[in-house]
């Protein structure tokens, strides 16, 4: 805060816009704050920093590292998404709460979800087992749609359309800030491409723990093999028997565990199978330790390319 | 788009003319990667063959993390390298190419890379890349041995 008596000239700059904003109808308390934005998932946190720039304020409701197909927000959640101008959900049904949500919210704000700008995919019969929660059963919609680089550049275009529906005054700037960073997204991709390129397209196969990986594998090339879920209770010996099958029938060197879900019952399955086991994956964009889009996809693209890849890097 | 494509694509059929292949073998190769193809080749030997809409500025493209071709100011019009101990497995096989073209100064269509993945008895399978806004190309191709080509 500027304490200092203004200079003359100033002063009188500051005494025509005053008055300008008083016969425009306006006092100075209506010029536009910052748009209030609360997030739903640590990568729409991300997100909306990217679109929104310093346009906007933004109050993530989970933090990173939280389990997101637990996490239900709590009241004090609630009332901070009832003073946002905008609650950005990552959508396609992750948010099983959404609808209690919604109705608690005044008209005045604003749910985006960003996901529903992606293509969706459905959960397959094949991972009926390792689904992530029952809300996500076999035939529903994939909610992980963020291990697409490509979808995310879409998202993030609609997120820049959908802030300047919430605030007019800025939308020529989401829309540019949208667009630079779909740019910084193609390069991204890019460098994913070709880490990605020293794994054989024969030797594509994703053994995770829980279904999670379906959009990153359409993306590039992959077949997911989950075979473990999310919970450490033990599998059944013959699911087990059969996963240590296909993952040795596949020529399967390596299989990754998840950050936080299931370390237990996954290197159980890399000792009975006699392969290797990775670097950790994030499965659901939640982890302290990359709390941006573009650490989230250097981590796991750097780890599946090392515990996959041959050649030099 | 559509439009930009056959703009595009008439210069790249061109490009794959006799005329246009008869000069390529005249031109001695650079000691680089690129040879000219042996009179008697395996009968199963693959060989990656680019050419442009555009003069080449710079090419280098990679499989499984090797080096198969690293040139840059190509003065011919077309690449060839050979792909030796490659086979070509049902899943595919896939090569990153980053290239940076040089459109002649005004072109309006975008500038068009084309890979083709050549084998003895078989058709060339054909895989097209477009630069973006800067001239520049980082991408990777894929070929399916059972897939039909693309444009
Ligand atoms: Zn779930
Ligand atoms: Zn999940």
């Amino acid at each position: 805060m500027n304490t200092q008596p203004l200079p003359r000239r100033s002063l009188s700059l500051w005494f025509q816009v005053v008055v300008a904003c008083a016969l425009w109808g306006a006092g100075p308390t209506a010029v536009r704050a910052e748009l209030k934005v609360a997030t739903l998932h640590p990568l729409m946190t991300d997100l909306a920093k990217q679109v929104g720039g310093s346009h906007v304020s933004v109050t993530g409701l989970m933090s990173p590292g939280e389990n997101i197909h637990q996490f239900s927000p709590s009241s004090s959640d609630m009332a901070a998404a009832r003073s946002a101008d905008v609650v950005l959900a990552s959508g396609k049904g992750l948010e099983t709460y959404l609808p209690r949500l919604r109705s608690t919210l005044g008209s005045a704000t604003r749910i985006v979800e960003a996901g529903s700008a992606v293509p969706s995919i459905k959960i397959s019969a094949k991972d009926a087992l390792f689904v992530c929660c029952p809300q996500h059963a076999v035939g529903g919609l994939d909610p992980h749609w963020w291990h697409s680089i490509s979808g995310m550049k879409k998202a993030a275009t609609f997120v820049g359309k959908e802030f300047g529906k919430a605030d007019p005054a800025n939308a020529k700037a989401y829309q540019a800030n949208a667009a630079a960073y779909g740019q910084r997204l193609d390069a991204l991709s890019a460098w994913a491409k070709r880490e990605l390129s020293r794994v054989p397209r024969s030797g594509r196969v994703l053994v995770t723990g829980h279904a999670a990986f379906a959009y990153f594998c359409k993306e590039f090339g992959f077949r997911s093999l989950p075979v473990a879920g999310l919970s450490e209770e033990s599998v059944g010996s013959q699911y087990l028997a059969e996963a240590i099958a296909q993952i040795q029938k596949n020529g399967v060197r390596t299989i990754f565990p998840e950050q936080g879900n299931n370390t237990r019952a996954i290197s159980s399955v890399a000792k009975s199978a006699s392969v290797g086991l990775g670097r950790a994956l994030i499965a659901d964009g939640s982890a302290s330790e990359a709390t941006t889009y573009e650490a989230f996809i250097r981590h796991n693209i750097g780890a599946i390319a090392a515990g996959l890849g041959g050649g030099a890097s | 788009m559509a439009m930009a494509f056959l703009l595009a694509w008439w210069p790249l059929q061109r490009l794959l003319s006799t005329d246009a292949r008869d000069e390529a073998a005249d031109t001695p190769a650079p000691v680089m990667t690129v040879e000219a193809p042996s009179a008697e080749p395996e009968a199963d030997s693959l060989s990656l063959r680019i050419y442009a809409t555009a003069g080449i500025d710079r090419l280098r493209v990679e499989h499984l993390g090797q080096v198969v071709v690293d040139r840059e100011r190509i003065p011919e019009p077309e690449t060839t390298a050979p792909l030796p101990g490659l086979v070509l497995p049902p899943e595919g096989v896939e090569f990153w190419v980053e290239a940076s073209l040089s459109p002649a100064p005004g072109a309006s269509p975008r500038a068009a890379l084309a890979v083709e993945l050549i084998s003895d008895g078989h058709e060339p399978l054909r895989r097209t890349l477009w630069t973006d806004d800067a001239g520049g190309i980082a991408d990777t191709v894929v070929f399916h041995p059972d897939a039909t080509d693309q444009p």
